[in-house]
């Protein structure tokens, strides 16, 4: 694999091509840079979500009974992590005393999103926009994450 | 008084022994207020005991787990009843001050929003010797 770390901060020649080519440099550098920091947040949130399955796969991890995390809570979450679009920020992981994974997406703490991923397939919300406003459902998951979901694990990110 | 009878304004604690569980901030995750696999959250009331008394319980509990004790989380008991959980004395032996909450929907999304709003008023507290 091919890496690009270099900036490119101008060009050597003069002219309009030369000042056009500069700002075409110019702009693949920041998709470069733009791109390593995503890969890296990705990269991050994978090991985190393994390290949390491995953690938490034997029976009473928590020493009261926990049940162990399954393989397919953790590939469903892997598969979510993967359909998350580029603007979506990475969430935290963590795990549930019944073997579900989580993922949460947090601001402050009544304003959060937390998805748990069942070993029987689907996936359990509920989220939090400030004391009066909660949300909380089950719902399909296969290759792509709802519209509903998106919508609200993006007004956490944007929550002032 | 009756001590089985636990009021509004007493605070419960909730020991948490698993890191994940806490955020970098300090602030708890919904997942240390989770139920299931069992019907009921254990925790230990305040009313009667001092402050070392709380945490020697949480210490205690850690050693019967073998896991670390990380740190509590203070929750009211009226807040609770107002998510319509119930709070009742539940002792067992060498804790006369445990407590179960219980009365938890058994959908796991309607568990997951009352975890979300406990963890989101839960004061929590670290051990003295805690780093």
């Amino acid at each position: 694999m091919t890496v690009m770390t270099g900036s490119f901060s101008g060009t050597a020649g003069f002219g309009p091509l030369a000042e056009q080519i500069g700002d075409s440099l110019k702009s693949l550098s920041a998709c470069v840079r733009e791109s390593q920091y995503i890969n890296g947040a990705r990269m991050r949130a994978e090991q985190e979500l393994q390290d949390q399955f491995l953690d938490c796969i034997q029976p009473d991890w928590d020493g009261h009974g926990a049940l162990p995390v399954s393989s397919n809570s953790y590939e469903s979450a892997r598969q979510f992590l993967d359909a998350l679009p580029q603007d979506i920020c990475m969430p935290a992981f963590s795990a549930e005393p019944d073997g579900c994974l989580t993922a949460e997406w947090y601001k402050k703490p009544d304003v959060i999103v937390s998805i748990s991923f069942p070993a029987d397939g689907g996936i359990e919300y509920a989220a939090m926009f400030g004391k009066s406003m909660v949300r909380h459902g089950r719902e399909p998951f296969s290759a792509n994450v709802s519209g509903g979901l998106l919508e609200m694990i993006r007004k956490v990110q944007s929550f002032g | 008084m009756d001590s089985a009878v636990i009021a509004d304004d007493e605070f419960l604690a909730r020991y948490v022994f698993s890191q994940s569980h806490v955020r970098a901030d300090n602030t708890l995750r919904p997942d240390a207020f989770m139920p299931s696999p069992h019907v009921e959250l254990s925790v230990n009331r305040h009313a009667g005991c001092s402050d070392e008394q709380i945490w020697d319980f949480g210490k205690d509990i850690g050693v019967q787990r073998n896991k670390q004790l990380v740190c509590r989380g203070d929750i009211q008991t009226g807040y609770c009843r107002a998510l319509n959980l119930e709070v009742c004395h539940a002792p067992v032996p060498g804790n006369p001050f445990h407590a179960n909450i219980t009365c938890w929907p058994v959908e796991k999304h309607a568990q997951k929003i009352i975890a979300v709003q406990i963890a989101a008023n839960a004061v929590v507290q670290y051990p003295e010797n805690s780093v």
